[in-house]
């Protein structure tokens, strides 16, 4: 071929290669959800409309990104590259060792202050209500599994920040997790930021001793309900070397009644199962409030807990204890604590929730 | 719209250049300053509208002028010139530094002015520079004006160069506005350039510039080795991300037959800082050295009058760069540095081992990277401390991120020198590649564009780091 040929050639498919993707981005039917990355995709009907304020220039950049073929293949081929240049982390996630993967939480990413301002305004929830308060604060797996993480990988310092959250928290009895959950990998997903039901078992445990009852499960009462579960950390590093998590759960008890936001739900919800996201298993996700009566509790006791999805897997255990469990997750609902511990009439307030998290 | 986005290389690009290379001569560069304003626009949708008015205003200046001398009134000619700059330094001082102004003064006086918060126009400073260098060079008679308005505005609104550079002057591309010869293989080496430049940015730059983000927002525990890694890693981005676009810029330009002048010549291999200035944003320091430091005097007039001299270009490049005080205090920086190469250091590096000069360049760079890159100069202050050790040497972090970022840092300190090109050339021109070497190219070429298409897809780290320029 003559080199001007060649050349020609060259510009035809720098040309045609782009306007081949854009057209079979264009015309095949669009995803509406990316299963690898566990998020809902921009479709052509959810394209914003807004041109002078520039959103509809964004919408549909990352409509072209999100309907691009392959490109949960993409994430894949991009995290076995940085793992062959030796890179220990991906989109906020490190790989540690055995290929499990943590939440990057490097102190610069902790907001200390308004962990402290969250911990002060819930002991003033206490000295209100006159109430006794207990407070669960999940360490993160990258801190109690830290000989897990890759070696020197920055993570917060636990110790200065629970030492400081106590410190704000005279008023409340503290159950301190990590000596019961440090070091037991099987207390934490590989593929999610959750602990499993082992790990919100032995903070059950913990519970029943600051409480002086004895635990109403054991634990061999916990039953495998999928092993093919990959969650949240895995849809930021999608690759082949990753296991697969299995969530267990303790049986379901019958008699209990879960309403949440006013709709009646499932303790459990099988459903979810069959998606993505699985660890939704767990009375099918996160809900502003959650009311939930069991008659045949062993105490009569109304408990007004303060949560994040960390007490979702620890409910189950909860529910066999309590009349009756109100759990506000305030970064879904804005009641007033306060006003919500009264009108349910609690006995009982109690905080779980991850240590870094604030609503 | 940028370089580095699905839309502009999937639609904008390969879109404008097809119909670009179909439609006859004479409507090609109408069809370009129509590209050129839905490109701007794409991002600025109204901002755009200044960008047409500088087009306009100067279009009108350059006729004014060249009508002043043929009716036989150049004495009148200064009073254009001058309102053309006030026009447009006043249109680029408003935007970009009043806030600056203003705050400053509230914290000087303890005023309580309340900042405008505007948004700075995207590309501003580059096509004021452009317009200027326009009407400052048909003022000096040295080109003539330009007649048609759609050529003019073609010229100003050019969508490769608009943005983030290079600062094409008039004069550069005068020639070609009318005439330019649009050829297959001219393009084709254009493309070549453009890959290059692409994977500059989404493969290099936005990887390096990651982990600076991640070790320039610690403080109290930046050891030395982490903080020097996360500077390298800053000076490796704003190379490759800004080489990068003017890579990108020159080879769209070659697509459409322009020439355009090189931007990047291996900084970072200098022996010296008066060499590093003339091979890293080149168009920026010619634009400088023609249209302010000549004018002041340069050096002609005495030591005492060219340090003057030096001085004001040295603080008003690195304003240029962004309206805040960490970069006033890095042109000073290197002006101090400039001075001092000029009095005697550069006398003194050349009869030294060339590592040493290097390792003196690159330190110098590296520590004026640091005042740049931070938000403020608290900021770049406890950044070089921490670089000096305040806060120990290494610890458990900083190891952690020497062996996850060595090997990546060393690939770019290596592909940001000269050698790379040298031994790329030797390979594709020794037998039996010698015979294939276009076809090489080629591969290579899809090969890094693909994977960095792939690269932009798949979202994640894509900054861009002009928008203060």
């Amino acid at each position: 071929m003559k080199r001007l040929t060649v050349s020609k050639t060259v510009i035809a498919g720098f040309l045609l290669l782009p306007l081949l993707l854009l057209t079979v981005i264009l015309f095949r039917p669009d995803q509406a959800v990316s299963a690898i990355e566990n998020r809902t995709l921009t479709t052509k009907d959810n394209l914003d409309t807004d041109i002078l304020g520039g959103d509809f220039q964004n919408s549909l950049e990352q409509y072209l990104c999100d309907q691009f073929p392959l490109r949960g293949r993409v994430k894949q081929a991009e995290t076995e590259g940085k793992l062959l240049l030796g890179m220990r982390e991906s989109g906020g996630a490190y790989i540690g060792k055995e290929y499990r993967l943590f939440q990057k939480l490097p102190p610069a990413e902790i907001d200390k202050a308004a962990c402290e301002k969250y911990a002060r305004r819930v002991n003033r929830l206490a000295e209100k209500t006159g109430l006794p308060l207990y407070v669960m604060y999940v360490p993160s797996s990258g801190i109690a599994l830290n000989d897990l993480l890759p070696e020197g990988a920055p993570m917060y310092d636990y110790e200065d920040l629970y030492a400081a959250l106590s410190a704000q928290l005279p008023s409340a009895g503290m159950i301190e997790l990590l000596p019961v959950l440090s070091g037991q990998a099987a207390c934490y997903y590989a593929t999610d930021h959750h602990w499993t039901a082992l790990g919100a078992y032995r903070a059950y445990q913990a519970w029943c001793e600051a409480h002086g009852t004895k635990p109403s499960v054991s634990e061999s009462d916990l039953m495998p309900v999928t092993h093919s579960f990959r969650g949240t950390l895995y849809s930021r590093v999608p690759s082949g070397k990753i296991p697969c998590d299995t969530i267990s759960a303790p049986p379901l008890d019958t008699a209990l009644v879960v309403e949440a936001d006013g709709r009646e739900i499932g303790l459990y919800d099988p459903a979810a199962l069959k998606t993505k996201d699985k660890y939704n298993y767990f009375q099918g996700g996160n809900h502003g409030t959650m009311i939930v009566t069991n008659p045949h509790a062993a105490s009569d006791k109304t408990l007004l807990l303060l949560k994040d999805s960390f007490a979702n897997s620890l409910l189950p255990f909860l529910a066999k204890d309590y009349r009756k469990i109100v759990m506000l997750d305030e970064r879904y609902a804005f009641a007033e604590p306060s006003e919500l511990a009264q009108t349910v009439a609690a006995d009982e307030i109690a905080v779980v929730r991850e240590i870094v998290s604030v609503p | 719209m940028v370089f580095s986005s699905a839309v502009f290389l999937l639609a904008f690009l390969p879109i404008v250049l097809s119909v670009y290379y179909m439609i006859p001569v004479r409507l090609k560069n109408p069809m370009l300053l129509l590209a050129s304003l839905i490109f701007y626009a794409w991002g600025e949708p109204v901002y755009v509208l200044i960008m047409l008015f500088s087009t306009v205003f100067d279009y009108g200046n350059g006729l004014m002028l060249e009508h002043l001398d043929r009716t036989g009134q150049p004495h009148r000619r200064k009073w254009v010139l001058a309102l053309s700059v006030a026009v447009n330094l006043g249109l680029l001082g408003f935007f970009k530094y009043t806030d600056f102004l203003l705050g400053s003064l509230n914290a000087l006086f303890g005023t309580g002015f309340v900042p405008l918060r505007l948004p700075l126009p995207i590309g501003i400073s580059f096509y004021t520079f452009q317009t200027l260098s326009y009407t400052i060079d048909v003022y000096r008679r040295e080109i003539p004006s330009q007649r048609g308005l759609v050529d003019f505005g073609m010229y100003v609104c050019l969508f490769p160069q608009l943005i983030a550079g290079p600062i094409v002057r008039y004069r550069d591309i005068a020639s070609q506005i009318g005439v330019r010869e649009i050829g297959a293989d001219k393009a084709c080496a254009g493309i070549f350039r453009f890959v290059q430049g692409l994977a500059k940015k989404v493969l290099l730059a936005n990887s390096f510039g990651a982990l600076w983000d991640e070790i320039s927002a610690q403080d109290g525990e930046r050891a030395a080795l982490t903080a020097f890694l996360g500077a390298a890693a800053y000076m490796l981005q704003i190379y490759f991300d800004f080489s990068g676009y003017s890579d990108m810029a020159i080879g769209i330009g070659k697509m459409l037959g322009f020439d355009f002048p090189e931007n990047f010549n291996y900084p970072y291999e200098s022996r010296s800082v008066t060499e590093f200035w003339r091979r890293w944003h080149i168009s920026l320091g010619t634009w400088f050295r023609e249209y302010l430091y000549i004018p002041l005097g340069g050096s002609r007039r005495g030591f005492a009058r060219q340090i003057r001299n030096l001085l004001i270009v040295w603080l008003l490049t690195g304003l240029w760069h962004g309206a805040g005080w960490q970069f006033a205090v890095w042109g000073l920086y290197f002006f101090a540095l400039l001075v001092l190469e000029k009095r005697f250091l550069l006398r003194r590096l050349e009869r030294l081992p060339a590592a040493v000069s290097h390792i003196y360049t690159l330190l110098a760079v590296l520590l004026s990277w640091v005042i740049f890159a931070c938000d403020d100069l608290g900021n770049a202050w406890r950044y070089l401390l921490s670089l000096f050790g305040a806060n120990g040497l290494a610890n458990a972090a900083s190891w952690y991120y020497f062996r996850a970022h060595a090997l990546p840092l060393l690939i770019g300190a290596f592909l940001s020198v000269s050698a790379v090109k040298t031994l790329w050339r030797r390979f594709l021109y020794r037998r039996p590649v010698e015979n294939h070497a276009f076809a090489v190219k080629t591969c290579v070429a899809a090969a890094l564009y693909v994977v960095s298409l792939l690269a932009v897809i798949n979202g994640g780290y894509n900054p861009f780091l002009y928008f203060r320029f």
